[in-house]
């Protein structure tokens, strides 16, 4: 027996009378009650590309790019920064003009082994200094626009990838991040696989069945509902078709690897790598860490979130090499904006604009990309402007990782830059 | 079935002024008529909540101990305590409802005493003027930790309020400048903490230069800077439109900020006045409110728990509430909790059914979530499956399922041969499991 979307919509009635559904039948009845076909029409793939997998990793609160990737040499920057700077014999140099802050020492190791590109300076032009307007700008990559839907969202949306995998992305965490939302297809967001499930009494076993039978029953039913009542409705089908698959890739799952404690981001790395081990052909993920916006007091703040950056990435990589999918994984780093160039009066910075972005993996061609922009010649409000467009990264990544023709996806011929081996 | 008896209306009313209600809420508030159950609502001075002190004095944190200042967890349990017991839902709504506008997390706060003022200082102002409100929240330790005003000086500004005041307190994005932040912040300064974490104006270090900020200069000190803010027309529009999105639904008709806004200025900027009017508007009572909005999940768990009596509840269930998205005293930046469609994710789905699960399987009890489903069948005298089921989507959802949902339902409690309702054991096994797809039905997610 088999539904078709005009089969679904047509009956308007209850879909099963017995017996479980199979996961791939919830998922073609989540996508038929999309009732939407992605805005963005085809878009051209490269099969070549289909076992890479991109992580996203986002700093959020704005990350400080100058104390991140720091212009030692410039005597500007001890200027700008008399209590803030870092002296240039900490500094992990990659260059004799530019180097990663102490507690990237993990990151600099990657670098030194060809796996690293940093990208230098990047932004995009009228920068927004608000943390959510800015953020918004990096998850729909449409600074001129308020365009809800998220980069990487209407690239699912497009690829048609989600038509009978409900995990073809996964945003790491309780809330699903807006680089993956569109209006028409929804991406699972996972805190923890133990607790993705609908549970039931376990007092009665046998009773499950039928629970789960009404369950689906009243969800399954095709309607003219609310656009409220359609999300939970879709949110549900998409949540119980990738349950079954999640449970059983947690159980199968074994690494002689020991994340960090104590570390959100290693927590949400190790559920990566435990997706990725379990083959389920999901190819994008966002994980993401908090805290960087320091106003004050930064150093010891930012340190230690480097720090666990470099820790969490460090782990993550071992358990891929563990897992042999160290050659399909590539990491991109972004933060929703740097920050001031001149300390501020609480030994902090306030909001700025471009930073550095790292991209990670075997496949990158590792090294310094684009210039660092000058300490000598800001904006008339004190910050760095911007020498490379975000866009033009997320097109190198959509054209040399996730095989993606990246102008219909970022609306615009942004030249994709060349971070990975050919 | 939608908004049609007073008793629908009153439940609505209850669903947004508040958390939900128990069956013997609406058996009080009904008999009053939606208006006399808004008046009571808004003028929560004249509640006695005597009894709801007494019920959680053993949860309040002993301020003779310095270590309670670290219970951040026993924080938030008191104040979920507060809301699901109080007799005076809107004040307490209120107070969430500024708690996620000023959004002030313990994260970097560090500190429950602090929190836990700043939460009463919200419902002690929460319904008076907003200018006052707002300078009282500028002076508010919490606050002054949590955007670094305590390290604001002259001639060393920190940016950090006088941002988020424009961007998210009053006019909103687009309605101010670069220059303005600066400014603003200058204006800002010397507004501190003493060591032992009391507001301190330390004169030395506040800027009294000229200012020129949002089109005026002057010698602008802090409360000048906050005045032209509360009188900012998109004050009155962007305060209004967040108000009106947190009780009634998303995307109002300009037509309708311009009355609310109009109701701002006239009322020199009352929040009581901004609300009557909210809630005695025609948009209040239409079909697009009504179950228009997503749970937010302390409505969600606060109203399952008002619909099965339960009486007490477990430390965890703050912890719950962070899974599904609201950690309470903890928002996870300063613009709040998104809220909305941003509430349902497959994972906050999950929590949100398992959290049904957690209370339709309460037996014990000697515990916590303990609900006697068996009990109110009883005292209700359900003698039928379709009784049952009618019973508990009247109370959950107004009856508002579709009739195939309603069939299934009834069609769960007879899977294992017909239900009889004297069977106890049987009654255990479905009215239990029941009432779990119950509140898993699509429509319980809304409000």
């Amino acid at each position: 027996m088999s539904f078709t979307r005009r089969s679904l919509i047509g009956r308007g009635a209850l879909l099963v009378a017995s017996g479980l559904l199979a996961p791939s039948f919830i998922t073609r009845t989540a996508l038929a009650l999309d009732g939407k076909t992605s805005a963005l029409g085809p878009v051209a793939l490269d099969a070549s590309k289909s076992k890479n997998i991109l992580v996203v990793l986002q700093l959020s609160g704005g990350n400080d790019g100058i104390n991140t990737l720091i212009p030692f040499a410039d005597p500007n920057y001890a200027k700008l920064r008399p209590s803030l700077g870092i002296a240039a014999t900490d500094v992990l140099k990659l260059t004799d003009s530019v180097g990663l802050n102490p507690s990237l020492g993990k990151l600099k190791a990657l670098y030194d082994q060809g796996k690293m590109a940093v990208v230098q300076g990047v932004g995009y032009p009228n920068p927004n200094r608000s943390h959510f307007r800015s953020m918004d700008i990096w998850h729909s990559a449409a600074p001129d626009t308020f365009e809800r839907s998220g980069w990487l969202g209407r690239y699912v949306a497009a690829c048609q990838c989600a038509q009978d995998n409900a995990l073809p992305a996964v945003s790491v965490g309780d809330q699903l991040n807006t680089m993956f939302w569109t209006e028409t297809t929804l991406v699972p967001a996972v805190a923890s696989i133990g607790a993705y499930s609908f549970l039931t009494d376990t007092k009665y076993k046998n009773d499950r069945t039928y629970q789960m039978q009404t369950l689906q029953n009243i969800y399954s039913q095709a309607g003219n509902w609310s656009p409220y009542e359609g999300l939970i409705r879709r949110g549900t089908l998409n949540a119980l078709s990738s349950s079954d698959d999640l449970q059983k890739v947690a159980a199968a799952y074994k690494s002689p690897v020991a994340y960090p404690n104590n570390n959100g981001l290693a927590n949400q790395l190790k559920l990566v790598a435990q997706v990725i081990a379990g083959n389920l052909g999901t190819r994008l993920f966002s994980v993401s860490m908090g805290g960087f916006d320091t106003h004050a007091n930064q150093k010891d703040n930012q340190n230690k979130l480097l720090g666990q950056l470099g820790d969490a990435v460090d782990a993550f990589m071992q358990d891929l090499a563990s897992l042999k999918v160290q050659d399909n994984v590539t990491i991109m780093t972004f933060s929703e904006f740097g920050r001031r160039a001149k300390q501020n009066g609480s030994n902090g910075t306030d909001h700025g604009t471009a930073e550095p972005m790292f991209i990670i993996g075997n496949q990158v061609k590792g090294g310094l990309y684009g210039s660092y922009p000058s300490l000598s010649d800001l904006d008339n409000n004190g910050d760095i402007k911007f020498g490379a467009d975000f866009r033009s990264v997320y097109a190198g990544l959509l054209k040399d990782i996730v095989g993606a023709d990246p102008t219909p996806i970022l609306a615009g011929g942004y030249s994709p830059m060349a971070v990975v081996r050919g | 079935m939608a908004l049609d008896t007073p008793r629908s209306q009153v439940a609505h009313l209850l669903r947004r002024a508040g958390f939900g209600a128990t069956e013997s809420d609406l058996d009080t508030y009904t008999p009053l008529g939606f208006a006399g159950a808004l008046d009571r609502l808004l003028n929560p001075e004249q509640v006695d909540d005597s009894g709801t002190d007494q019920q959680l004095a053993p949860l309040v944190l002993d301020r003779a101990n310095p270590d309670t200042r670290r219970k951040i967890e026993d924080a938030k349990f008191w104040w979920f305590n507060r809301m699901l017991f109080t007799q005076r839902p809107l004040q307490e709504k209120m107070t969430l409802f500024w708690h996620n506008h000023f959004a002030t997390a313990n994260s970097k706060v560090g500190n429950a005493w602090l929190m836990l003022d700043q939460i009463q200082l919200f419902r002690d102002n929460g319904l008076g003027s907003f200018e006052t409100l707002l300078q009282k929240v500028f002076r508010d330790p919490a606050m002054l930790i949590w955007l670094d005003n305590r390290q604001n000086r002259k001639g060393a500004p920190n940016e950090n309020f006088g941002r988020e005041v424009q961007e998210l307190f009053t006019v909103g994005i687009g309605n101010y400048t670069e220059v303005d932040i600066k400014e603003a912040a200058r204006a800002f300064t010397g507004h501190s903490l003493d060591k032992d974490l009391h507001y301190v104006f330390n004169k030395a270090q506040h800027d009294t230069g000229n200012k020129t900020f949002q089109g005026q200069t002057g010698n602008f000190d802090a409360d000048d800077v906050l005045g032209i803010l509360t009188r900012h027309p998109a004050t009155a529009r962007y305060l209004t439109t967040k108000l009106f999105t947190f009780f009634v639904y998303d995307n109002p008709d300009s037509s309708t900020i311009d009355r609310l806004a109009n109701t701002y200025v006239t009322s020199n900027f009352d929040v009581r006045s901004v609300l009557r009017d909210i809630f005695s508007g025609p948009e209040f009572l239409s079909a697009q409110a009504y179950h228009g909005q997503i749970k937010q999940p302390v409505d969600l768990m606060a109203g399952s728990l008002k619909v099965l009596n339960v009486q007490n509840i477990g430390p965890d269930s703050t912890q719950l509430l962070r899974r599904m998205g609201q950690d309470l005293l903890n928002p996870p930046d300063v613009s709040g909790w998104k809220g909305g469609p941003a509430w349902i994710n497959s994972t906050t789905l999950f929590e949100r059914f398992n959290w049904g699960l957690r209370l339709s399987n309460g037996r014990d009890a000697a515990k916590p979530y303990f609900a006697d489903v068996p009990a109110q069948v009883q005292a209700h005298g359900l003698s039928s499956p379709e009784a049952l089921v009618d019973f508990y989507l009247g109370l959950l959802v107004d009856g508002d399922v579709t009739p195939e949902a309603r069939q299934a339902l009834i069609d769960y409690l007879n899977t294992s041969g017909p239900l009889s309702l004297d069977d106890g054991a049987a009654l255990d096994l479905k009215a239990r499991g029941m009432v779990h797809l119950a509140l898993a039905a699509p429509t319980y997610q809304l409000a």
